[in-house]
């Protein structure tokens, strides 16, 4: 498995470049104007391109190929779960590093709001995956970018609900639990995304 | 152990087409030439074997192993080559040795390094670059770079001109020096599997039609070629298939040694595995 | 040593092998002890099936003209080659015994007989 996540990494040396360079610009430009924003941007953008990875893959006809050698189904799958996680929590790593960068250049303090943000967006990032993941494998990258659409609007359409339903919202009562909480249910999302994953690509053929 | 690979009654369902009680072997040691037009069953049978496809029924062994309860082990030791499957475009050779180290157990940079040379594939290009001979020839050296015993090819030398076949035919035979070495390849270019191939598997609307050995098949079948009147005094035994023309009529004889003496007048050609193949999907009983 | 087949004669190839290294043996071009080219190698520079030259190393061996020894090789036996010319005369001799018999008993004369063996022999 390593093979394969390896592969998927050395296929994205490109990619990293282009949102490196993308990445220097957003900062430069949102972080005068006091926008954290941006911290979401990075870690979204290259949680996402695990989707490039299966395009990649796609196009080479390179599942067909790899099924022959002695990877199973199931490191396939998992592969690219681990290759989320690990595209996910270097976004994680870097917005933290433009934050504090950011502070620093504008001399102000590194507030927990900052970290709270990189944090929250990690998770959502990691939801978005859960749901994107097993929708690509039942039907195919290409129809991925509509499936982003319907991943931005579900979520948001679960949280309308809730708060029509006068379902109170958390407060920043007890911040903690409430992260754990959250933090269980977004890795409970992410087992159950890959048994589902790991189903159909099981009965896949080739 | 004697045989590399045996299929028994393999038999799979695919809409309007069927595999149907597909059994042959590939002993140990030998090359078996796969052939069949599109669409006959060649490349739903080898994706059978490698799991890629499920089964409806039927067992498939490689090396006195069952392929599903010991898939693992088995492809370990063989190397596959499929028409069509490439490499990502972004990366170059010395990627692929490095991620092939992942996978294989047994992967030799060095072997990986000598077929690069021999096949005189750059070390920095992406593969996007790659002509699609260049692209034929890393597959085969990436499959013969963890030392397999056993060689799966689907058309591997299709689309390639006739000096880097006879190359890629060179390197198979010297594969097969060593007698623990099968190789089992599908081919349109059946003028390939009439040099090297020690039996021939015909495959034909999903069942097997033919399946002997190569000698013993060229050495025996001929192509009787004469008009209406001779063709009415043969008995419906003596030939397997016959085409007309205008000018007369072509008939595939099972013994053309045996036709040859009872004609001794007759014009008997030897037949290629093309001109067998032919006969077979479109002449006459 | 040389070794040449022909596609389009009418001898299986099995055969030319066979008679092409029995004649070498018989011209003293090969000598016992002498190592052949393995079964395998031969069948990669002649680009023919392996099953070929197997079978004629085979038959070389079923008429005592190679040995071959599991893990070392095929060699040219260690026989009398005087005494291998006498075996192929005596078989030459039983097979046109059997000629003679049929041309005794259906009336073909000694002469016709010898030209039949005189074209055979131009007809390789």
């Amino acid at each position: 498995m390593k093979g394969l996540i390896l592969k998927d990494l050395l296929n994205l040396k490109g990619t990293f470049k282009t949102l490196g360079v993308m990445m220097l610009l957003f900062t430069v430009i949102f972080i005068p104007a006091g926008n954290d924003f941006v911290f979401g941007i990075i870690i979204i953008m290259l949680a996402m391109m695990v989707i490039t990875t299966i395009s990649y893959d796609d196009l080479a006809k390179w599942d067909t190929y790899a099924l022959t050698m002695p990877v199973t189904r199931k490191e396939m799958v998992l592969s690219k779960y681990l290759v989320l996680g690990i595209l996910t929590i270097s976004g994680a790593i870097l917005s933290l590093i433009v934050g504090i960068i950011g502070t620093m250049i504008m001399g102000r303090s590194f507030s927990m709001e900052i970290l709270a943000i990189i944090g929250g967006v990690f998770l959502i990032a990691l939801v978005f995956g859960s749901f994107m993941l097993p929708l690509i494998y039942k039907f195919g990258a290409e129809k991925a970018r509509l499936m982003l659409i319907l991943c931005i609007l579900i979520p948001m359409g679960i949280i309308f609900l809730l708060e029509k339903m006068n379902i109170p919202m958390p407060s920043t009562g007890n911040p903690w639990i409430y992260l754990f909480l959250i933090m269980a249910f977004t890795m409970g999302g992410l087992i159950l995304s890959f048994v589902i994953s790991l189903r159909i690509y099981e009965k896949k053929e080739f | 152990m004697t045989n590399a690979l045996e299929i028994r009654n393999l038999n799979k369902s695919y809409g309007d087409f069927q595999l149907k009680d597909v059994s042959f072997t590939v002993p140990k040691g030998s090359i078996v030439g796969f052939i069949g037009e599109n669409g006959a069953g060649k490349t739903t049978t080898l994706k059978a074997i490698l799991n890629l496809v499920n089964r409806d029924s039927g067992t498939i062994g490689m090396m006195g192993m069952d392929t599903i309860k010991e898939e693992k082990k088995i492809k370990e030791n063989i190397g596959v080559v499929l028409d069509g499957c490439n490499f990502h475009d972004n990366l170059n050779t010395g990627d692929i040795s490095k991620m092939m180290g992942f996978i294989y157990e047994n992967w030799n940079p060095v072997i990986y390094n000598k077929y690069l040379e021999k096949f005189k594939l750059p070390e920095n290009k992406k593969f996007k670059e790659f002509s699609r001979g260049m692209k034929m020839k890393l597959q085969i050296g990436v499959a013969l770079s963890h030392e397999p015993t056993f060689l799966i090819l689907d058309e591997a030398t299709s689309g390639l001109d006739p000096i880097v076949r006879e190359e890629i035919l060179d390197v198979f035979m010297d594969f097969i020096q060593d007698e623990e070495h099968s190789i089992l390849i599908s081919s349109h270019i059946t003028s390939d599997l009439d040099k090297i191939a020690d039996y021939i598997v015909f495959i034909h609307q999903g069942e097997i039609l033919l399946n002997e050995e190569k000698e013993t098949l060229l050495d025996g079948m001929g192509v009787l070629k004469c008009g209406i009147e001779e063709f009415n005094k043969l008995d419906k035994d003596e030939y397997i298939r016959y085409r007309k023309n205008q000018f007369g009529y072509e008939i595939l004889v099972k013994d053309k040694r045996g036709i040859k003496k009872k004609y001794p007048e007759a014009i008997v050609d030897g037949a290629s595995i093309e001109e067998i193949m032919l006969f077979y999907i479109k002449g006459e009983k | 040593m040389n070794i040449i087949i022909s596609n389009s004669s009418g001898k299986p190839i099995y055969e030319q092998i066979a008679m092409q290294i029995k004649n070498m043996i018989i011209r003293e071009e090969l000598f016992p002890g002498d190592l052949l080219p393995s079964m395998r190698f031969l069948a990669k520079e002649l680009r023919i099936s392996v099953i070929t030259t197997k079978r004629a190393y085979s038959e070389l061996e079923r008429d005592g003209f190679i040995e071959t020894v599991t893990g070392k090789g095929s060699f040219v036996a260690n026989k009398n080659m005087a005494f291998i010319r006498e075996e192929q005369l005596r078989l030459a001799e039983e097979y046109l015994q059997k000629a003679v018999d049929i041309g005794k008993s259906s009336d073909i004369t000694c002469e016709e007989l010898t030209e039949i063996i005189g074209v055979l022999y131009k007809g390789e």
